[in-house]
């Protein structure tokens, strides 16, 4: 009899030592001539973008025109899904939260999810309790 | 996180303002640089208040390994919506049936959290006796509070606040100074329990908790999530409108960074802070 190793598989654990961000490239599409892309426009030409964009080095930004489509910013992810978020009529404050979503968030399906706020993959500090151990009364 | 710096000091208002008073039990690294920002402003100009009436701030005590990395920085020490009850009682109970824990004192008195910075952290005999066997025993749990509600953490979890936590952005590093309980898997460190029986009854008091000099609990945002969009609809009876209302909820999502008790050496090292009863 062999003795056999125990298969161990990575676990992802992003932030606990590294932080990667999940987000990798966003795009800003606007149209030139429509007017629901008003607000685009002033964004892509305010300082918001410049402020924007500096705070993310590693994120890949760019502008695009659209021609005649609502203007959309479109979001890629590194687990290869990707989001868009149609911004027509919207004003450049009102993009900037919608970039500031896209870019903090982790690219999986919005899901819901009820009561579990901490997932933990580490075994139970304290242990499980048994009744064969510890703590027998004698009646 | 250097390159948020600029974007910082950009912002012009952050500069010239009072800090704000944040009321979350959360201190985040953007507060400290505006903290530090604060701190170069309040030096330079003349127009400034008397010290006493300037909000209460105090310094995080960081561990000796990590004071090196952030000597000059102070945290606003956040006030709790409602201040903790003074009296706060430390039990170490220890689960192995050796007599010594089967007394199980609790005589120690650790000052609240509010004042605890200013006030000496006292340590009782059986928290001198016990500390160093729990700081030993590794994998460490916590129970950390945030705006009153407990999450019980373990390092490397996943935290999903139920709530948008505004100021932050991802990749930040939060520490998490309210905690009730820490503890491995044979020594348990509980705050006291003197005003757990109108929170338990209805969940309106403030918990106790334990001095936030005892432990480092550090967390990271790691991003925004949302929930779907839930639709509800509204109808009353006998009238044929319904109205449809479309609710989408945001979440801060946390990962738990480092837990840490600290020992006896390094509450010994912070400067006149430490009281031993003997």
């Amino acid at each position: 009899m062999v003795v056999q190793g125990v298969k161990t598989v990575s676990k992802a654990q992003n932030g606990l030592g590294a932080f990667i961000l999940q987000c990798k490239r966003i795009d800003f599409h606007y149209c030139d001539w429509a007017g629901s892309s008003r607000g685009m426009k002033s964004f892509l030409t305010s300082p918001l973008l410049a402020q924007f964009t500096s705070r993310y080095p590693g994120v890949e930004f760019r502008v695009s025109p659209r021609p005649n489509k609502h203007p959309i910013l479109k979001a890629y992810y590194i687990n290869g899904r990707e989001k868009a978020v149609c911004v027509r009529n919207l004003e450049r404050e009102q993009i900037l939260k919608k970039a500031d979503f896209l870019v903090a968030n982790s690219g999986k399906k919005n899901e819901l999810i009820r009561g579990k706020t901490v997932v933990s993959q580490n075994e139970n500090v304290r242990g499980i309790w048994s009744p064969m151990h510890g703590g027998i009364k004698s009646i | 996180m250097p390159s948020r710096l600029p974007s910082q000091a950009s912002k012009s208002y952050g500069t010239l303002r009072q800090p704000p008073q944040h009321r979350s039990h959360h201190i985040s690294s953007r507060t400290l640089v505006r903290s530090a920002l604060d701190i170069s402003a309040r030096t330079s100009t003349i127009s400034q208040p008397p010290t006493f009436l300037l909000p209460f701030r105090a310094s995080l005590h960081q561990a000796s390994t990590q004071q090196a990395v952030s000597p000059t920085s102070q945290f606003h020490n956040t006030q709790p919506e409602i201040p903790p009850p003074l009296l706060q009682t430390t039990d170490v109970n220890a689960l192995s049936p050796s007599p010594e824990s089967s007394e199980s004192t609790s005589i120690t008195t650790a000052p609240s959290t509010t004042q605890s910075l200013s006030q000496p952290l006292v340590l009782s005999r059986s928290l001198q006796e016990f500390l160093p066997k729990l700081c030993v025993q590794k994998p460490h749990y916590i129970v950390a509070h945030i705006h009153r509600f407990p999450y019980l953490l373990t390092e490397g979890d996943t935290l999903r606040l139920p709530f948008h936590m505004k100021g932050v952005s991802p990749g930040d590093v939060l520490r998490f100074n309210r905690a009730s309980i820490l503890g491995s898997r044979d020594y348990t460190l509980k705050a006291g329990t003197s005003n757990t029986e109108s929170y338990d009854a209805k969940r309106t008091g403030e918990p106790t908790y334990l001095d936030e000099r005892l432990f480092e609990c550090r967390m990271r945002v790691v991003g925004l999530e949302t929930g779907p969009m839930m639709d509800k609809e509204k109808k009353k009876r006998r009238n044929r409108h319904r109205k449809i209302v479309h609710s989408k909820h945001k979440y801060t999502v946390l990962r738990v960074m480092q837990i840490k008790i600290k020992n006896l050496e390094e509450l010994n090292q912070e400067k006149a802070t430490l009281l031993l009863e003997s």
